[in-house]
């Protein structure tokens, strides 16, 4: 089963401090250090909540921005909190997504050291909404076609070429199911 | 308003052409129609897209495409997702009553697609007419007893 959180943070200490919090409440979470590493775990497997450092060493050659926008076209319904050394030196202008402003505008950014009671009570909210939403596919897809959107003839003309492979798919996966 | 509820194998024709495309698309834009399905059924058809992926068949930005074409008619309320609760519960039960009592041939999925068209016919208090490409589960929908006067069949042949 998947964790509900997943905590990246290239220092363990804070990873740790997080996780160890998280779990007192009863949310599951799993930390990364690697930012790289996060992605691909958030690849096999994706969580409701991400909480991401804002600043990664140059070595890591992304920051949490990056991380943010590629974790987002993997499970584009996913809460993101920001956790940073400064908010106000590490966060110019220029630099802000829209994400980025949301999260901002939603208050799920946190300045270290962390205050983790704060933090917690935001995961719990997150998690709560995300619960809220699961009955509600309609709000799940209308926040995957909020950035464009692609009409079924649009597919039938791609999918053409592939007719008779995907009626089979569709076929074989029931027989499997 | 009426009530139709379509399974994976009849939905794929709303992303692919053929036969029944222009019904599927009819259901879809008619706005005294209400179509829904199963959140089994978005699994099915990414498992499929998934399969000719690996198939090297398509690739990513097409699957991608695909996923967002289903989520553009969800978002659009052209197809409504019926969420499963009790739904494998209660796909066990017909299991035995179709499968064991009746000796039809009814897969897993076939289970669970029946059972939430029946969960969307009790929640309306209206017939449902099940909208499926699979002959054999639409003789078992007209066959059986256990779906009237809940369901009826609406095969369509590709």
């Amino acid at each position: 089963m998947s964790e509900q959180v997943l905590v990246i943070d290239d220092e363990k200490d804070a990873v740790d401090d997080i996780i160890f919090a998280l779990q007192m409440r009863k949310i599951t979470c799993r930390g990364e250090t690697d930012p790289r590493a996060a992605i691909e775990s958030f690849r096999v497997s994706p969580t409701d909540v991400v909480i991401v450092d804002y600043l990664f060493p140059p070595s890591a050659g992304v920051t949490g921005v990056n991380v943010i926008a590629e974790l987002q076209t993997i499970k584009p319904f996913t809460q993101f909190m920001l956790i940073s050394g400064r908010i106000d030196r590490d966060l110019d202008e220029e630099s802000l997504t829209e994400e980025l402003r949301n999260i901002i505008k939603a208050n799920r950014y946190f300045q270290k050291p962390i205050d983790l009671h704060k933090l917690i009570e935001t995961v719990q909210d997150a998690l709560r909404s995300i619960e809220s939403q699961s009955t509600s596919w309609k709000s799940i897809a209308q926040q995957y076609v909020s950035k464009g959107s692609v009409t079924a003839e649009q597919v039938r003309q791609l999918n053409e070429r592939i007719k008779e492979h995907l009626i089979k798919a569709v076929d074989e996966t029931r027989e499997e199911s | 308003m009426s009530n139709y509820y379509i399974d994976t194998c009849a939905l794929k024709w709303r992303y692919l052409s053929g036969g029944p495309t222009s019904t599927i698309n009819q259901l879809m834009d008619d706005p005294d129609t209400t179509l829904l399905t199963s959140e089994l059924t978005l699994l099915e058809w990414s498992s499929a897209l998934g399969c000719v992926y690996r198939e090297n068949q398509i690739d990513y930005q097409t699957f991608k495409s695909n996923e967002l074409a289903l989520m553009s008619d969800m978002a659009n309320d052209n197809l409504i997702v019926y969420p499963m609760t009790r739904s494998i519960e209660r796909a066990r039960y017909l299991i035995e009553y179709v499968g064991i009592i009746n000796r039809r041939a009814l897969r897993t999925g076939d289970s669970i697609q029946l059972v939430t068209a029946l969960e969307v016919a009790s929640a309306a208090h209206e017939v449902v007419t099940f909208v499926t490409c699979d002959r054999k589960l639409a003789n078992i929908i007209r066959d059986l007893d256990t779906f009237q006067p809940f369901l009826t069949a609406l095969l369509l042949t590709p």
